[in-house]
């Protein structure tokens, strides 16, 4: 889904937004999926060591390696993979709802962010820019906050829209004009109309909980890795049960190592494609794509750094805060590139138009702005 | 009993059910539709209110155009006495003709501009231009989204039976749309 803006179609908002929400959809069911089969794989590898070990010796030694590969996708499944299966789904959505209604209470504390002083010109503009947003999405305005940092980068956090908080660096404010405030605004605006910040932390979590459960099985196999004499343990069919055992074993590795990789790659698919749909709803609530293409400009030749790699805040930020190019398929923000070729798509705003206004109305340097 | 029957009664049961939401949809959106338009009147109600402040602060320093004033002056009376939307919608769009005509003579008075006072409700009333603007643009998607749902198929079967009929777009006005095209833009 990244690059391939040559290919893109003209389109308008309504259905770019609509486009996106079907995408995010299908690849949640993705994720759900990748933690149902993980789980799945789990919960039959621990049924049948268990059936391998306790069964008796004579039938032990009829059991081959293609038995073993066999019953992975024997029906009816194993009991223990079916509840391996949910047992993972429900965690990982657990653990989502938990951190729903944790995270925000936290995350203000983590980047040291501020309320807004509307005695101050600039931050009574990003005030007032903050309402305006919110009546054009028709809802309650969120609580304007703001980070003392030169760095380019805002985002918005909160469980609901009525909780909603929105945040902007001190330098991106001082840099933008009001129309690419707006653009900047309504961004962050559409992450709460749409509800990303509940599907972001529910996706972060879910690809969590696969990550972690798949750390915890590499340690114990580890530990568990001790030359071990089979017989005491087996009685007389010892050696072949230990054999059967390696072969699941060795299914279960190849769980753990593709599992995490798959689930954390869907979960930044979505995380781009939360950036498109905020763009999108963006320029529904502004009607004017100008604005938030000459903001993106700026951030591209700015510093958007206010977080370290894989913080939590990284999915809500206009931009990815981290050091990492945005681009490859382990960024939480589509390139910027990228997302400007798509604004220019919505309404088709002529390219040569945004150079025109973006030279007559940012003169100055982004480094020069900041006071 | 028959088949038949189930088959019956399950095929009423669904199209009762479809009534029932088909008519929640509506009466959701008509209360959309009330709702942003308290949102515009909410905004527009402040703008009364900041218009005889600003007339006041500025019409010592503007002697020569007491016309300009009294045509702003004349259109927010207009505007607070319409009674019908349709009516306050004209009334608000020449209201917001004459105040972007005013902007511009205030723009031509450095010193007046210069006023902190002055400055400050500019800066607010500019706001409240805006926000008007962006209550307006949802109150017109709301009331799209709700003229759809009155006339496209199975809502257009019952709106009618059930006393619900298109509403009216907050349409921008010939006056102001000559007035976006004429007026410089305003950077306070």
């Amino acid at each position: 889904m990244a690059s391939g803006a040559p290919t893109l179609i003209n389109t308008d908002f309504a259905t770019a937004i609509q486009r996106n929400k079907d995408n995010t959809l299908l690849l949640f069911a993705f994720l759900v999926v990748i933690a149902g089969i993980f789980g799945y794989v789990l919960g039959w590898g621990g049924g049948i060591i268990h059936d391998i070990w306790t069964m008796p010796a004579a039938k032990v030694s009829h059991l081959t390696a293609d038995w073993v590969v066999r019953d992975l996708f024997s029906l009816p499944p194993r009991t223990s993979a079916l509840f391996g299966a949910l047992g993972m789904m429900a965690t990982g959505a657990l653990w989502g709802v938990l951190t729903l209604f944790l995270g925000a209470h936290i995350l203000a504390a983590f980047v040291g962010s501020r309320d807004a002083n509307a005695a101050l010109p600039a931050e009574q503009r990003f005030i007032s820019v903050v309402e305006e947003m919110a009546i054009a999405a028709g809802l309650p305005p969120p609580r304007a906050m703001i980070v003392d940092t030169p760095a380019l980068n805002a985002f918005a956090s909160g469980a609901s829209p009525e909780s909603a908080v929105i945040t902007i660096t001190r330098g991106l404010l001082q840099a933008c004009s009001r129309e690419e405030l707006q653009g900047v605004i309504g961004h962050e605006m559409g992450h709460i109309a749409d509800y990303d910040i509940r599907y972001s932390t529910v996706a972060t979590a879910m690809a969590g909980v696969i990550v972690l459960v798949a750390h915890a099985l590499r340690d114990l196999g580890r530990r568990l890795w001790a030359p071990r004499d089979a017989d005491e343990v087996g009685g007389g069919a010892g050696p072949w049960r230990l054999v059967l055992t390696l072969v699941v074993v060795a299914v279960l590795a190849v769980a753990v190592i593709v599992a995490p990789i798959a689930a954390r790659l869907v979960q930044l698919a979505i995380s781009r494609q939360r950036e498109y749909l905020a763009d999108a709803t963006s320029v529904k609530l502004t009607r004017n794509p100008a604005g938030l293409i000459e903001a993106l400009q700026r951030l591209q030749q700015g510093d958007t750094a206010i977080a370290r790699a894989g913080s939590p805040v990284a999915t809500l930020c206009i931009a990815a805060p981290d050091a990492l190019s945005s681009g490859d398929i382990f960024s939480t923000h589509p390139p910027l590139d990228d997302r400007i070729a798509r604004l220019r798509n919505l309404g088709g705003v002529a390219a040569t138009e945004v150079a025109e206004r973006a030279g007559a109305t940012a003169p100055q340097a982004i480094g020069s702005s900041i006071a | 009993m028959s088949t038949g029957l189930y088959i019956f009664m399950g095929a009423g049961a669904l199209i009762v059910v479809s009534i029932i939401a088909i008519y929640n949809a509506l009466v959701a959106g008509r209360q959309q539709v009330q709702n942003a338009w308290s949102q515009i009147t909410v905004q527009l109600k402040r703008r009364h209110d900041l218009i005889p402040n600003l007339v006041n602060v500025v019409k010592g320093a503007m002697q020569s155009e007491q016309s300009q004033l009294t045509a702003v002056m004349a259109a927010r009376n207009q505007a607070i006495a319409a009674t019908s939307p349709q009516q306050s919608i004209r009334a608000e769009n020449a209201l917001t003709g004459a105040l972007r005509g005013l902007f511009a003579v205030v723009e031509a008075y450095p010193q007046l501009r210069s006023q902190e006072n002055v400055s400050a409700l500019m800066e607010e009333l500019s706001g409240t231009e805006n926000k008007i603007a962006f209550a307006r643009q949802h109150y017109n998607d709301v009331v799209q989204a709700q003229n759809i749902r009155v006339a496209s198929f199975t809502g257009l079967l019952f709106a009618r039976l059930f006393g619900f009929s298109p509403e009216s777009m907050f349409e921008v006005g010939s006056e102001e749309r000559a007035a976006i095209a004429a007026a410089p833009e305003v950077h306070l």
